[in-house]
């Protein structure tokens, strides 16, 4: 492997308890090239902070406290505010969980996605800033992109709320995007298009990709690589294809409480929390 | 033995009702003392309580005794507060108005509490014109500036605490029938309601049995945060010498005759002023408190 | 190409009746929402005439004098129309109040709404001094208490707040006169300008600043102002504190909200996160908190004036409850009632018109 796109080390982030700080993630460690990275684990894991971790976003009371992050060479945990706004979206963005709740209400789409371009890229014009945006919306598979672009979002359905956060996520040209559970909040029937979306455009632009899920098998599909986490740790780094060959008694667990198509099991194993409790 | 009677109370299984009843006020109580703002509260609420009631204990002097010799003296060891342009002692006329404030919030709250809890319970029970005519009635009545309705109603009745009372009483009911409808919308068409309605329980017992006590606690809040702004306006009528009548040690009415002196001799007019923050503050804190134990929805909402 | 345009007018006539319906919904509420206010002024009538009627003052007494004729008395009885029904009755004092006759006073011996006139305009000149200041530092201080929830800013901020609920507005008027006035000498004294300025303007607003300007008399206008900042700073406080306190719970019902994030992960500024992102879509809870707060300080203009000797609308209110002049008291609630309604019911309005989220 060339140079890391990122690299992070003995990630720990904690929030205050009733008798003292209780820490949810407990020294993560990983890197990434320009590859497609899963992160999988159950809520609670500390998947989603180990993500907001990475682009400096955890609010207090979280107090995250890391050994080494580096993006492209360059040392995240020393860098500016005003430098690591520079960063954000120009390089790094990220992909949430639900459109309803993570567009501005108030703010017309194409609004907002060409907000993105406007804090970037600040030598274009409106005009072409528009067009941008319309080209955007289109390549993301909206169709009339000149009238949604005018909608509010509480006006389109959550497919076309997804598809809109990733144009706007996307538009700068970000080196990396973090997508977590970006197809949860979604119908069954538009998941899988809302990841090939994802998945295209990752393959045309060259960028890496974490993709922060439950669902072990959207992640085997569309990622390189598989992280496990488990109360705080990741307690599993493989291959998506060998998988099946994981050591940790959580990641045999889980895999475990997958369906399987024609099986005859009658009944799904729960997982067994004694294996591994205490590690 | 105290921890008995602690484990009694914070029991999780409570034998009796009588028992569950204590261990929720006892735990409310700790919730409430735990928030700094709301046990300054509820301490200002008490020493107010307990300063009308032992008055006559606490003031050095009797409020109403003149003393023209010493008219106007600044604060001092003897006079704590100075004395007024009677001579009086502004201290022990302090000590009695809280008797005047807490005989006018207590009035106000026992008269408006009530007849807002019905409205709104019939309004939002019946549903239909009669929630169309009374919600059209409390509406104009919202819609309306309370402290001039008040000046208006005082100026037609005329001056005096208990005419005060009144008219302050028909200027505060409509928010409270506004909280007991919405209240009462929300478990209108709830199961248990449903079932006691098979049980063939007559409307007016299930307004009053099942449906206004679910309403208490949220009224509970309104109408303490509610008394800072009586005060306010029970001060104001005093002000403007349309409640409490001289020689009544009425905060308000104090601070208007200490309105003369208020260039040289400060501390007339001041000194029942702070009387008055100091109890609204304290009716503030307290209901911001209780709405964050009672109500955790807002919590650490304003 | 025939079932194409069949198609083309099938689509135009079916749109149509969705466009109408649009713009059907939207006259309904316009109408339903005048019929509202007018309900609504209907029963700030009826409550003035209800006081009128409970007042234990004989009205035909106050107009004939002690010492009249029972002949007299009796026919301005009749003419008074006080011998008809009391529906009657109010229907004649509806007709009245809506042509402009509000009564005489008797205290200035003048219709009361000539009266009205010449006071209404001091009391608006204060109580906008009064919003604007509770609005510049109200909004700013409500969204920082908002912003550093919990800090001991944010404890500041609220207890300034509560305080709005907590001091009486005469006893704060009280004090900073002796502080300002007395004390330090910063201050004018109570009025509306100095006895040399008087009347050295002619009225075209009744807004002294406005008319000291037209007029280009500036040193009128710095009296004019002088007079005006203690007053108007104390109302500016209470304006300031509700201003304050209902943004800041507004606010932090938007600081959590996810949306916020997304723009942070755009790379949007802080400042631009909270007065852009977060600020936009409480818009319009906030101007009608404005409109509130604009209307209760009307309603505290009516003890600040008079402590001020201010010669606006509550000074007006206020003499003239002294003397149980009914007249002049009722046309002085009316009109207060009456901007009270107005900004209640436009909030209502705006809400609907405004908030995007609601169409």
């Amino acid at each position: 492997m060339s140079m890391p796109l990122l690299e992070v080390e003995d990630l720990r982030v904690a929030f205050p308890g009733r008798d003292g700080p209780v820490e949810v993630v407990r020294g993560a460690s990983f890197s990434l090239g320009r590859e497609r990275l899963g992160i999988v684990g159950e809520s609670g894991s500390g998947k989603s902070l180990t993500g907001r971790s990475i682009l400096r976003l955890l609010r207090p009371p979280g107090k995250v406290s890391v050994g080494r992050m580096q993006f492209d060479g360059q040392d995240l945990t020393t860098l500016s505010e005003r430098r690591m706004r520079a960063l954000r979206g120009a390089r790094i963005s990220m992909v949430m969980q639900d459109p309803k709740f993570s567009l501005n209400p108030v703010m017309t789409v194409g609004d907002q996605i060409a907000e993105a371009l406007t804090l970037h890229d600040r030598g274009s014009t409106r005009r072409q800033r528009r067009q941008h945006v319309i080209e955007m919306l289109d390549k993301v598979r909206i169709n009339d992109p000149d009238r949604v672009a005018a909608l509010y979002p509480h006006e389109v359905s959550g497919g076309m709320g997804q598809r809109v956060m990733i144009a706007m996520m996307l538009i700068p040209e970000p080196d990396l995007l973090i997508a977590d559970e970006p197809t949860s909040a979604l119908d069954v029937s538009v998941q899988a298009s809302v990841m090939d979306l994802i998945d295209t455009l990752i393959r045309e632009n060259g960028m890496g990709l974490i993709l922060i899920s439950h669902d072990l098998g959207l992640v085997s599909r569309y990622c390189d690589r598989i992280l496990v986490m488990n109360a705080g740790k990741v307690v599993e780094e493989c291959a998506a294809g060998a998988l099946d060959q994981a050591v940790h008694p959580y990641t045999r667990g889980l895999l475990a409480a997958v369906p399987q198509m024609n099986e005859t099991r009658p009944f799904l194993p729960v997982l067994d929390r004694t294996a591994w409790e205490g590690t | 033995m105290f921890s008995a009677t602690r484990d009694w109370l914070t029991d999780t299984a409570p034998r009796s009702r009588a028992q569950a009843n204590l261990g929720r006020a006892y735990a409310l109580t700790g919730a409430l003392l735990r928030n700094p703002l709301a046990a300054v509260g509820l301490l200002i609420v008490a020493t107010l309580t307990l300063t009308a009631i032992f008055a006559p204990l606490i003031a050095p002097h009797e409020p109403n005794a003149q003393d023209l010799a010493n008219r106007l003296m600044p604060p001092s060891g003897a006079h704590w507060m100075g004395t007024d342009e009677l001579g009086r002692d502004i201290f022990s006329r302090v000590v009695y108005g809280a008797r005047i404030t807490l005989m006018i919030v207590v009035l106000v709250a026992v008269i408006t509490a009530p007849v807002g809890l019905i409205v709104g319970a019939v309004s939002g029970y019946f549903g239909g014109w009669v929630d169309k005519v009374l919600m059209g009635i409390t509406d104009v009545f919202l819609s309306m500036p309370k402290l001039i309705l008040a000046l208006a109603f005082v100026a037609a009745i005329g001056p005096g605490i208990e005419n005060a009372v009144i008219a302050i009483a028909i200027t505060a009911w409509p928010p409270y029938a506004r909280i007991a409808r919405a209240e009462v919308l929300t478990f209108r068409n709830s199961e248990f309601i449903a079932a006691v309605q098979l049980q063939g329980a007559s409307a007016a017992r299930i307004v009053l049995r099942h449906v206004l006590p679910l309403c208490t606690s949220s009224m509970i809040i309104r109408v303490t945060l509610d008394m800072a702004g009586i005060i306010l306006i029970a001060a104001g009528l005093g002000f403007l010498g349309l409640g409490a009548q001289p020689p009544l040690p009425e905060w308000g009415a104090m601070i208007s005759r200490g309105r003369s002196f208020i260039l040289d001799q400060w501390w007339v007019a001041t000194m029942p002023g702070f009387a008055i923050i100091i109890v609204s503050l304290g009716f503030c804190f307290l209901g911001d408190g209780l709405r964050d134990v009672l109500d955790p929805k807002h919590e650490g909402r304003s | 190409m025939s079932s194409d345009l069949q198609t083309s007018t099938r689509a135009a006539r079916s749109s149509a009746p969705a466009l109408r319906s649009g713009l059907g919904a939207r006259l309904g509420e316009a109408v339903s929402m005048g019929v509202v206010i007018a309900l609504t002024f209907l029963g700030l009538l009826a409550i003035t005439f209800f006081i009128g009627r409970v007042m234990p003052i004989d009205p035909v007494v106050a107009v004939v004098g002690e010492r009249a004729s029972q002949e007299t008395y009796d026919a301005v009885y009749e003419a008074m129309g006080l011998d008809k029904p009391l529906v009657v009755q109010f229907v004649t004092y509806v007709g009245s109040v809506l042509q402009g006759d509000l009564g005489m006073s008797t205290t200035t011996g003048q219709p009361v709404v000539e009266d009205l006139k010449r006071v209404v305009p001091a009391t608006f000149e204060l109580a906008t001094i009064g919003i604007i200041i509770g609005v510049a530092l109200g909004l700013p201080m409500g969204v920082l208490a908002a912003y550093t929830q919990g800090s001991w800013i944010d404890q500041v901020i609220r207890v300034i707040g509560l305080a709005g609920y907590a001091v009486p507005a005469f006893w704060l008027g009280l004090v900073g006169l002796a502080v300002f006035y007395a004390g330090l000498g910063w201050a004018a004294p109570p009025g509306r300008i100095s006895i040399f300025y008087e009347g050295l303007v002619p009225t075209v607003t009744g807004v002294l600043l406005i008319d000291a300007s037209l007029d280009g008399q500036w040193d009128v206008f710095w009296n004019a102002l002088h007079h005006m900042v203690l007053p108007a700073l104390i109302l500016g406080f209470f304006s300031l504190a509700y201003i304050s306190r209902m943004t800041r719970s507004l606010m932090l019902d938007q600081l959590g909200q996810e949306y916020l994030t997304t723009a942070r992960v755009k790379g949007v500024s802080e400042w631009r996160v909270v007065w852009v992102h977060a600020f936009r879509p409480i818009r319009v809870p906030v101007i009608t908190v404005i409109g509130l707060s604009y209307a209760g300080l009307l309603e505290g203009s009516v003890l600040i004036e008079m402590v001020f000797s201010w010669p606006g609308l509550g000074n007006y209110l206020t003499t003239a409850l002294l003397s149980a002049d009914m007249a002049a008291v009722l046309g002085a609630t009316l009109v207060i009632g009456t901007v009270f309604i107005v900004i209640n019911k436009a909030s209502d309005v705006l809400y609907r018109i405004l908030d995007a989220r609601s169409r």
